[in-house]
């Protein structure tokens, strides 16, 4: 009943967006990345990857709005898989608190981290507000 | 805030539900909701929100894994907010226990063979609260408190002036990487 509610367009999943060009292949995640949709966003990942064969893999990172360490196993369960597919692996543009967590973890020395400049947003100082 | 007042107790809640993965989300938006309560910055509401999805996700991945599901596989979490601007959260499972807490508490340290998992859940929760402890015993379930003070909503420019007394633990200590190893009655 609620797994009807919940397909891949709901808001509960991550977003997934991939672009292939020139042996390059750019993944766009969105929204929440934890334990509970880990799984489900590593088959659609490794779905593009496997059927793209890319010579890189990008994986676009700024539109993330929370992630926790299930992130970080995602990312080296991919990290992994490239190897293996010898290609390499690469995250882009990582936000704030996802560097911060990359950092903790020690995986921002193991993977290539390519930041993009945006100019800053106004964060720490203002409240938050109930919603 | 002299050392003398005592601090009281300004909202609590209890939440319960079943150790499914779909309450993550649930507990980290419920918990978040109250922690606003306290006029919390946009970065102080982030790590409470991702300290509290470490701590569930653990009692939903681990507690019950042996478990039948016709069990009472339930997660019960005690949000309490108090008048020194700090708030404690505490995170309970009926499961299986930890029976090696301070390797649990390791970080990279994990279970998991798949290579998927990253055994960074209780690190993160240390970086971003006051003190993390945890209870728990082989068949006794896992109790884990999590505690934060926050810096006064007036002073977030100059976090040092006027901040309030530092965070508070029962034993009246401030560390972050604190373990403990009781039985649950």
């Amino acid at each position: 009943m609620l797994d009807a509610i919940l397909t891949e367009e709901s808001v509960n999943v991550p977003g997934l967006s991939a672009e292939y060009d020139g042996g390059t292949l750019t993944l766009s995640l969105s929204g929440d990345i934890d334990h509970h949709c880990a799984a489900a966003l590593r088959q659609r990942v490794d779905r593009e990857i496997y059927f793209y064969r890319p010579k890189t893999v990008r994986m676009r990172l700024s539109d993330i709005e929370f992630m926790d360490s299930a992130g970080l196993g995602f990312f080296m369960g991919r990290y992994q898989l490239c190897r293996t597919l010898s290609c390499g692996f690469v995250l882009v543009d990582p936000p704030p608190r996802v560097q911060r967590i990359l950092e903790l973890s020690g995986m921002d020395r193991k993977l290539s981290i390519e930041k993009i400049y945006h100019a800053p947003k106004k964060e720490g100082a203002s409240h938050a507000e109930v919603r | 805030m002299p050392k003398s007042a005592k601090k009281q107790i300004i909202n609590q809640m209890k939440t319960e539900f079943l150790a499914r993965s779909e309450n993550e989300r649930l507990s980290r938006a419920t918990i978040c909701a109250m922690a606003a309560q306290l006029d919390i910055t946009v970065d102080d509401l982030a790590d409470v929100r991702c300290a509290v999805s470490e701590a569930v996700t653990n009692a939903v991945v681990h507690a019950y894994r042996n478990m039948d599901a016709g069990g009472r596989n339930t997660v019960y979490i005690l949000t309490t907010l108090y008048s020194d601007r700090s708030i404690k959260i505490v995170i309970r499972d009926r499961g299986c226990g930890i029976p090696d807490i301070a390797q649990a508490m390791e970080p990279l340290y994990t279970t998991d063979e798949t290579g998927e998992r990253s055994g960074m859940g209780f690190a993160i929760m240390q970086s971003f609260m006051d003190t993390v402890k945890v209870k728990s015993a082989p068949g006794k379930g896992t109790t884990v408190e999590l505690r934060k003070t926050f810096a006064n909503p007036k002073s977030v420019d100059a976090p040092t002036a006027g901040s309030p007394d530092k965070p508070h633990t029962a034993d009246g200590s401030h560390n972050g990487n604190e373990v403990r190893r009781e039985d649950i009655a």
